[in-house]
């Protein structure tokens, strides 16, 4: 139990101290009127919050309609995460799709291999005829789970009806993944049929009339290449892609960071002359807005990874540099000063130590020096990913990079309520996440630093 | 014996250019190898200048520091310094503390030579269980028994203790008192200690040096403690031969203090004359702060 107290004081998860200590029976009474306050007081806040902004929404026009209230944004976001499943079952019925076809195709290689060399086919068209049975029952299943979907949303229309809500709309999410067995469905149909349509080809090539076996040739090479051929994805990805994407660029803009900043701010620390040099630099940078330096990178990353070399994967393309670089020259700042900081007050006592020790330049650098600066470092850094998760939404915008601050300018383009609904669903979730990095970046700071005079 | 350590004329100044102050004063001693010499002196006297000139971690304005017949001119492992506030590193463990010293002074030994060396260091100082803990997990008494492990375990010829114990409450100074001198019997090192009392002087020094008051200050003669060791602390208290030494050295000291003050006094000049206006609510503290500095000197007599 006092381990567990150590643990949450360590992460400073407050909240959960008079829990614990409650547990233990340490003065109860005072401990429940402790609760009460963390959790009631913050309550209140929160529903003084909500009801100044759904009294707000009545009263506040916006260029697409009113404000969207907090139990409209409450039903966009849920929308959002049926939308985020929808897109995960799209997904996931696409890949089988093409895990399906590829097999399939080189099954079919296969066979011409063997033909090729003049063996027995007989085990791979046993293969085949097997792998074509279990995308047969696949298709059963897809047919069943469409009938039983399509039914339960006839039983809440009807239900809807029966209660006289005319208006109600049938929920998106069920539409949706409808419509994604109908297709999955008739994919894999055409896929078998395909496979159906080759078997025949193949036969007919048997039957010695020369003119059907020149179609049935042309036919089957028809057929096979449709199936060598890889479908896009077409999903626009959802919330969990945008969140998902959002956070790597900013960890990798992060690692860029602390990769430029904390080597210069050793060598600021170290060396006085250095930091006159570069200071007058580091001045006239540090303050410039994310919105003109997102400019130049487009421009500067456009131009080096330009035609055949440009970064086309799914995750690491040019707006994804763009995006992870902006965010690095905004924010490895702090880094740089906080590391030359604590690299220049390096204590006295420390030095000395190293003297009499006789430690040579790179010892008292690696030894003396980088240790002692170490939770300065890390407030740097702390503060680092903080910068550059704010910079992070604006440079996603302008770059086009398709995390959240895309999803935002998107929403925005769109021009309806719900999109208005949307971002501001996502603007809660940015909130969220920052202070959830943060969180992070203060336990490993409170986790190197030898006095404990960090800062919740 | 011969000695081991010579400082012959020493004179430090800071500051530059006319506004040089003079700290310390043509300084001589000759410490014997093996010996243990107190210095002795009131706080601010420049007992921490003349440590880190005796450790080369300052040079003298003028005059000449002999260690072994050479020259001090920068730090060196052989004159381990134990500092007053125990400068450990905060991130590592005691063994970390006591190895960075053990791992740079005895490179030509094997890894587990030197591990074994920090542990006989730690055990020395009886810290064993305490191995691996950081130092903001330990005492004061115990960060300091680290540093006095850390020095000895570049095995200094020469140890100098600025104030080692001057932080730490009675008891607890009392303990490490007594195992410093363990320590010393058994390795036989030459000490100088500073130290601001007397007694802690008298009970572990062969002799005692006071360092009179600065700025300008220069050592005063040599108090040969003749009492034989082991000595016990609890019986001490009685010893004639105690007493006469304590009261010469401190005699010696308040004397010197007095004839500074009148010095002071008939010197005193302000810099800058300050017009004589004191805000009302400084008013009452002043004359507190009067009655306070009438009964301290009514308490040593002055």
């Amino acid at each position: 139990m006092q381990k567990l107290l150590n643990f949450s004081e360590k992460l400073g998860l407050t909240l959960l101290i008079p829990f614990i200590k409650m547990a233990m029976k340490d003065e109860p009474g005072k401990q429940m009127i402790e609760i009460i306050k963390m959790l009631g007081l913050p309550a209140a806040a929160l529903l003084i919050f909500f009801s100044l902004w759904g009294l707000a929404s009545k009263n506040i026009k916006t260029s697409v309609g009113t404000l969207p209230s907090p139990s409209y944004v409450w039903g966009q976001a849920k929308a959002m995460v049926a939308d985020a499943r929808a897109e995960k079952l799209n997904k996931a019925e696409f890949e089988f799709y093409e895990i399906t076809r590829e097999k399939l195709y080189d099954l079919l290689t296969k066979r011409r291999a063997l033909e090729a060399a003049g063996q027995s086919v007989n085990a791979v068209d046993r293969e085949r005829s097997q792998f074509a049975a279990t995308i047969q029952t696949r298709i059963d299943e897809l047919i069943a789970e469409e009938e039983a979907l399509s039914a339960q949303i006839e039983a809440a229309t009807a239900a809807a009806e029966k209660a006289g809500l005319t208006d109600r709309r049938i929920a998106p999410y069920e539409t949706r993944v409808l419509k994604f067995y109908t297709d999955s469905k008739s994919s894999l149909i055409s896929l078998l049929s395909k496979n159906t349509k080759i078997d025949n080809a193949i036969a007919d090539l048997k039957s010695g009339d020369e003119k059907k076996i020149k179609s049935a040739d042309r036919k089957r090479t028809a057929y096979e290449n449709q199936l060598s051929n890889p479908r896009e994805y077409s999903g626009n990805g959802s919330i969990i892609d945008y969140i998902n994407r959002s956070i790597i660029t900013v960890l990798f803009g992060f690692a860029l960071a602390a990769i430029i900043a904390i080597p210069l701010g050793i060598l600021c620390g170290m060396s006085k002359n250095f930091m006159t040099a570069v200071n007058p630099l580091i001045q006239t940078f540090r303050p410039v807005s994310p919105l003109a330096w997102v400019l130049i990178t487009i421009q500067i990353v456009d131009g080096v990874f330009v035609g055949d070399k440009a970064l086309k994967g799914d995750l690491i393309n040019n707006p994804f540099l763009h995006s992870a670089i902006t965010v690095a020259l905004c924010s490895l700042w702090a880094t740089l000063s906080n590391t030359a900081l604590g690299v220049s007050s390096v204590s006295t006592d420390y030095m000395n130590v190293a003297k009499v020790l006789k430690l040579n330049w790179f010892n008292r650098i690696i030894k003396i020096v980088i240790p002692s600066a170490v939770p300065y470092i890390f407030t740097g850094l702390r503060i680092t990913l903080g910068v550059g998760w704010m910079v992070l939404i604006v440079s996603e915008m302008m770059a086009t990079s398709r995390g959240l601050g895309w999803f935002i300018d998107q929403q925005y383009q769109n021009n309806k309520v719900e999109s208005l609904a949307n971002i501001i669903v996502c603007i809660f979730i940015i909130g969220i996440i920052g202070a959830i990095l943060d969180r992070i970046m203060f336990i490993l700071h409170k986790s190197v630093s030898f006095n404990d005079e960090v800062s919740a | 014996m011969s000695a081991i350590l010579e400082v012959k004329n020493v004179v430090k100044n800071y500051g530059h250019n006319g506004h040089t102050s003079e700290i310390l004063h043509d300084i001589n001693l000759e410490v014997e190898t093996g010996e243990f010499v107190a210095i002795v002196g009131f706080s601010g006297t420049g007992k921490t200048t003349l440590i880190n000139l005796l450790g080369g971690l300052e040079k003298p304005t003028s005059g000449t520091i002999l260690c072994k017949g050479k020259s001090v001119t920068a730090p060196d492992p052989e004159r381990g310094i134990i500092f007053q506030n125990y400068s450990l590193m905060p991130w590592l463990t005691v063994r970390g503390n006591v190895a960075v010293a053990v791992n740079e002074t005895r490179k030509d030994l094997s890894a587990a030579e030197r591990k074994a060396i920090v542990e006989k260091y730690v055990e020395m100082v009886n810290l064993s269980h305490a191995i691996d803990k950081r130092p903001g997990e330990l005492s004061g008494g115990m960060r300091q028994r680290v540093s006095v492990a850390r020095a000895l375990s570049m095995n200094p010829e020469i140890l100098l203790m600025d104030e080692p114990l001057s932080a730490l409450d009675a008891l607890t100074r009392s303990v490490l008192q007594d195992q410093i001198l363990d320590i010393w019997t058994q390795e036989k090192k030459t000490v100088i200690l500073i130290t601001n009392d007397v007694d802690e002087g008298i009970l572990m020094a062969d002799r005692i040096i006071p360092l009179n008051i600065g700025p300008k200050a220069s050592l005063g003669p040599s108090f040969i403690v003749d009492i034989e060791r082991p000595r016990n602390r609890k019986t001490m208290n009685h010893d004639p031969a105690f007493k006469r030494i304590r009261n010469e050295v401190s005699h010696y000291l308040y004397e010197q203090r007095r004839v500074h003050k009148e010095d002071a006094d008939q010197n005193a000049k302000p810099a800058t004359e300050l017009p004589r206006i004191l805000p009302a609510h400084a008013l009452r503290e002043q004359s507190e702060h009067f009655a306070y500095e009438t009964s301290e000197r009514s308490y040593y007599g002055i």
